[in-house]
């Protein structure tokens, strides 16, 4: 299923910063991409160009898959999550104009948010929530102002899950933005009975893909500005950025060689199914809460919790612990404040230095779990 | 021979896999030069297939022309 040391994957616990190892596919369909094929995307139509092209094809129709629209064409590729975050915030915007967020959010939420009240003026207002940052749809009030809702799927710091399904519920036209780099993979997806409008993926961790490659999910009835018009191989006469999707959205030629391989990853992802590893993370909050000077972050009702966690232990900053972790039992953690300072604040570790999170991933078992708790409790004697 | 023009790389590929599940046999060509206003690859079939292809594609956008 993947190609590495078992001791190594068993040990990893960054899934949450990019998921290791990937299936084997993976590597194997970017190699014969770069060794066997060659060409670039439907740039002109002779048998190397038609082939790569099918692999973009091909990527964009299970993503499409994933999330359960019938129109691949409204999957558009990016750089990673952060680049379709910005393309629909930016794209979605106006001046004065009001966007509700959740407690939770991640860097490349809050910093376009930030430049766009700057820009724009637009104002950011903090949807109700718990103390563990799960919104609560149906205290949530709307106005006239409110041009846009973002919400991350599942928090990259305490994983705890958000009623996105609820959420867009609650919010009716207003469009809801989710941001799924976390959870995607683990977590099924339907734009069509949900209706959320837009859903940023990172391809590169739980979709097991290589990094370099995101996506965006618009819906049909949306319509956002290009973030980078460019060449696009169609309408090539005009100097304008054509407006069919996915070409309205995507300028340049694409990573092919990254979309070969995230093709591979969600083939992977659909023969196998998604993999929560969720009831893993609760095995693992469970024996690691009862050390003493432990604090494990996580959602309050245990149905919510997603595939990560966060820790502090007493005596240790989370980035001595870290250190320790790796040095002395080569587990692999990320310390410090996740590129999250707004949801560690919610969570009040922000003037801790923030925590230690722990992120299951899908090769992970029972075993992996008891390496864990005993390299944290070695550390805590 | 007939050629299947589109918007987009995505829809042209998109309308070779529909094309190729219906059984319609169907070439790539770089668009020609007449209609390049459209995406630079399109779909060439034979005139006798012009009805199945035709009915396989219902609900796409595209513009049909007679090629060379």
């Amino acid at each position: 299923m993947y190609e590495t040391d078992k001791q190594l994957v068993q040990r990893y616990f960054d899934h949450g910063a990019t998921s290791f190892p990937k299936p084997r596919e993976v590597g194997q369909a970017m190699v014969r991409y770069l060794n066997d094929v060659g060409g670039t995307y439907g740039r002109a139509a002779y048998g190397q160009v038609q082939e790569a092209s099918r692999l973009v094809f091909d990527a964009r129709s299970r993503m499409a898959r994933l999330i359960g629209t019938v129109d691949p064409s409204r999957i558009v590729f990016t750089l990673n999550a952060t680049a379709a975050l910005n393309l629909a915030i930016q794209g979605l915007t106006r001046n004065g104009g009001k966007v509700l967020v959740s407690p939770m959010e991640h860097n490349s939420v809050m910093r376009p948010l930030s430049m766009m009240a700057k820009q724009r003026g637009v104002q950011i207002e903090v949807m109700p929530a718990g103390p563990d940052g799960r919104i609560d749809p149906e205290h949530l009030a709307l106005d006239d102002t409110i041009c846009l809702a973002v919400c991350i799927l599942e928090s990259n710091v305490n994983g705890v899950r958000q009623p996105v399904v609820e959420i867009k519920k609650k919010l009716g036209d207003i469009p809801l933005l989710v941001d799924g780099a976390q959870g995607a993979g683990a977590i099924p997806l339907d734009v069509t009975s949900s209706g959320i409008e837009l859903i940023a993926f990172a391809g590169h961790k739980g979709l097991l893909g290589p990094t370099g490659v995101g996506a965006l999910y618009v819906d049909r009835n949306l319509s956002l500005p290009p973030l980078t018009p460019g060449g696009t191989g169609s309408d090539s006469e005009s100097t304008r950025h054509p407006t069919t999707m996915p070409d309205a959205l995507e300028g340049g030629t694409p990573n092919i060689v990254g979309l070969a391989g995230l093709g591979a990853s969600l083939a992977f992802v659909h023969t196998h199914g998604l993999f929560d590893p969720a009831p893993l993370a609760l095995q693992a909050m469970k024996q690691l809460e009862h050390i003493p000077g432990m604090t494990v972050y996580g959602a309050k009702d245990p149905r919510h919790q997603g595939s990560l966690f966060s820790l502090t232990l007493e005596g240790h900053s989370p980035s001595d612990l870290a250190d320790v972790l790796y040095k002395r039992h080569r587990i692999a953690v990320r310390a410090g404040l996740h590129c999250a300072p707004t949801a560690h604040r919610a969570l009040g570790t922000f003037d801790k230095g923030g925590t230690v999170r722990i992120a299951l991933g899908r090769f992970h078992d029972r075993e992996s779990v008891s390496l864990l708790v005993q390299a944290v409790k070695d550390i805590a004697q | 021979m007939i050629v299947y023009l589109f918007k987009t790389i995505h829809h042209v590929l998109q309308a070779e896999k529909t094309l190729h599940d219906a059984s319609v046999p169907c070439e790539l060509i770089p668009t020609p030069k007449t209609y390049s206003l459209e995406c630079g690859m399109s779909i060439q079939i034979e005139p006798s297939h012009q009805t199945a292809a035709t009915t396989a594609l219902e609900g796409m956008t595209f513009k049909m022309v007679t090629g060379d």
